[in-house]
């Protein structure tokens, strides 16, 4: 109401209840309505030990932003009793390292140039704003899949297996492949427990899109009470169903086209990393005239780039090594494995380089994790 | 012997103990040397710039709204301008107390302050002045202050120079710009429109940061005790009607702190000088632009040249 007053010039302030709330209250929220859901449909059996179904909420590594974890997977390891496993525990210290380096080297550092532009957007140039909201679609990445790291990390050090929760998103060729790679936890359980539930695509198309549109409406505002998430969600809501339904045509011309293989997946990539970052100016504005004034003067074209160079330098050479692993692991899904396999020399150069790039160039003031809030 | 997990851990720990004493000692030894650039080179430069006899100390309201070269001309002394974004007093305080130890000629400090400054919530950016930490103890207090872990932090030789090495790098044994006033473009796009700024709703009860009060004592302090005059200064802002009830604090604030220690505060805004009134001389509504930062820079020289 307050945005939409606010965008009217209208001076009206919606009357706010200010209650503190429980940090990661969505994550866990959605954790126990799984638990629940599990044992109504009767796929999951009650779990009778006080303690563990409380630590099974409660389970420090992803009680603040996930992922969302099903107790299926995580109360039978529970269960078990954990021996000290060396393989184990360095494996999930060297992902704690790497989901450390994405946060506060690449993130916060992308975040810092983000953050300036988006909290005083008015009177940017169009090329400042492009160029911060491809450092906020980074800088979202990085913190959150940087925290999942860190959370898979260190629930493996203690000898528990966390769902994954990112796949190189931003290597999705369609939005339908981006929800599949981002956020998987929440993805899978809105398509669980939301969208299948609502009949999925069993019941003709309308009613498919009908229900793809619900769903990513109840994501967004799964991430707060505020128009912004509303349209981000219903935004992602319209990719979806534009997606669907335009897939077979696309695949046509692209077909009767005879287009090389490597050109067309390069397309769909540039084109849905796109269509991701138009809905982030929704997700990053501060307000929802905020978001409509930087998508107007995005496409405007002119003005020159303000552009902190030092800071630019350290994202894009953070943003390069992101994209290096990251392609590695795309491409080459044993590349894990073979570098826990590589030479001591190896493993342990590419382990220190990652902890003074942190010490060196991670942002020392940087912020608390964007998922914090939710 | 070489896969007990324990060997190995150590055997770990020493190797990343010598690489970080080496490439710290590196570090410091580069950033010695570097007196260019804003992030290595404007402590540096200031630091070494012992010929200056007015320092300008304060953040991006400061750095950009002090046209050094206009004001050496008005007062017909040497100016250098060592304010920098983001940084607040906490800053100012830290630079002034090492340029202190290490001597300077100037007989005038110039120190920014907005009104709202002094209820800024938050965490203090100190970054800057970390690699002065090792042989100021004021400069330590004020960064232990802030966090409570940085002597362990310390103990990493490297720590100092976070985020500063492509600034190392890019600006080394470079020669320092003569002049260290950076105008801002003019306002780009739709033409600026001054709003109304939203006051705080805790306004009239927010607490005074306290250790920005300290700071701004301590550095006029410090600064009588080496005989050098202070002038604290606010500069405008572009909104529209009057300024919310926390500036006018902290401004009122300013003034009792000014006047019991006996320097001058001076809230150059569109109170007392409407010519800021106008739109064009910002380049956003924090900041003035170079036509703007000259305007206010002769003000300044005004203010400073009355008795």
């Amino acid at each position: 109401m307050a945005s939409v007053a606010g965008m009217l010039h209208v001076p009206y302030s919606v009357p706010a209840l200010e209650l503190l709330l429980p940090v990661g209250i969505s994550f866990y929220t959605f954790q126990t309505l799984s638990y629940t859901i599990d044992i109504y449909r009767g796929s999951l059996k009650p779990e009778p030990h006080l303690g563990q179904f409380a630590l099974y909420v409660a389970f420090f590594p992803q009680l603040v932003a996930g992922p969302i974890e099903r107790a299926s997977r995580l109360l039978p390891q529970l269960r078990q009793s954990v021996v000290f496993d060396y393989a184990r525990v360095t494996s999930g210290l060297q992902l704690m390292l790497w989901g450390l380096f994405k946060k506060v080297v690449v993130g916060d550092r992308l975040g810092v140039y983000a953050d300036a532009v988006y909290n005083n957007p008015d009177g940017q140039s169009s090329w400042t704003l492009w160029v911060a909201t491809y450092a906020f679609a980074f800088q979202i990445y990085c913190d959150f899949s940087g925290y999942s790291d860190l959370a898979i990390g260190s629930a493996r050090v203690l000898g528990y297996d966390l769902m994954k929760n990112f796949r190189q998103p931003y290597f999705s060729q369609t939005i339908t492949e981006f929800w599949r790679r981002w956020h998987i936890s929440l993805s899978t359980w809105l398509r669980d427990y939301l969208y299948i539930s609502l009949g999925g695509n069993r019941h003709g198309t309308l009613l498919t899109y009908r229900n793809l549109m619900l769903t990513m409406l109840l994501g967004g505002l799964w991430h707060g009470a505020s128009w912004n998430f509303v349209i981000w969600g219903a935004l992602q809501g319209l990719f979806l169903m534009t997606s669907r339904a335009t897939l077979p045509t696309r695949d046509a011309i692209i077909a009767r086209l005879g287009l090389p293989t490597l050109w067309v997946r390069l397309w769909r990539s540039v084109v849905t990393f796109h269509l991701v970052c138009l809905s982030w100016v929704f997700f990053r504005a501060a307000t929802l005239p905020d978001a409509v004034h930087i998508l107007r003067r995005a496409f405007e074209f002119d003005g020159a780039l303000m552009l902190n160079q030092q800071t630019m330098a350290h994202a894009v050479l953070g943003v390069a090594a992101l994209l290096l692993v990251e392609t590695a692991m795309e491409r080459y899904p044993a590349a894990v494995d073979r570098f826990a396999a590589a030479p001591t020399a190896v493993r342990w150069g590419a382990l220190y380089a990652l902890l003074l790039a942190v010490i060196l160039a991670g942002v020392e003031d940087s912020s608390q994790f964007i998922y914090f809030q939710f | 012997m070489r896969n007990n997990p324990l060997i190995r851990t150590l055997l770990f720990v020493v190797v990343l103990l010598t690489l970080d004493q080496t490439i710290g000692f590196a570090l410091r030894t580069l950033y010695n040397q570097t007196f260019d650039g804003d992030v290595a080179g404007v402590v540096n430069q200031a630091l070494a710039n012992r010929n200056a006899d007015v320092i300008v100390f304060g953040s991006s309201r400061a750095c950009h709204h002090i046209a050094s070269p206009e004001l050496s001309k008005s007062l017909n002394k040497r100016v250098f301008n060592a304010g920098i974004d983001g940084y607040s007093v906490i800053y100012a305080r830290a630079l002034q107390s090492e340029l202190l130890r290490r001597g300077t000629r100037a007989k005038l400090f110039l120190l920014q302050v907005d009104g709202d400054d002094l209820f800024a919530l938050g965490k203090e950016r100190l970054a800057l002045v970390t690699p002065l930490a090792a042989k100021n103890a004021e400069v330590l207090a004020l960064l232990e202050a802030w966090d409570p872990y940085v002597r362990v932090k310390l103990l990493f030789a490297t720590y100092p120079f976070n985020s500063k090495v492509l600034s190392i790098l890019s600006n080394w044994r470079r020669p320092p710009a003569s002049d260290q006033w950076v105008a801002l473009p003019p306002h780009a796009g739709q033409p600026l429109v001054a709003k109304a700024v939203e006051t705080p709703k805790d306004a009239t009860t927010r607490p005074v940061n306290a250790a920005r009060v300290q700071a701004i004592r301590d550095f006029i302090a410090s600064a009588r005790a080496a005989d050098i005059r202070v002038f604290l200064f606010s500069g405008p802002r572009l909104h529209t009607g009057a300024p919310t009830a926390l500036t006018r604090r902290g401004w009122e604030l300013l003034a009792t702190l000014a006047e019991g220690e006996g320097v001058t505060f001076k809230p150059l805004d569109q109170d007392s000088h409407p010519e800021f009134k106008q739109a064009t001389l910002y380049r956003d509504a924090f900041h003035l632009d170079g036509e703007g930062a000259r305007l206010f820079t002769s003000l300044v020289a005004q203010e400073l040249a009355k008795p």
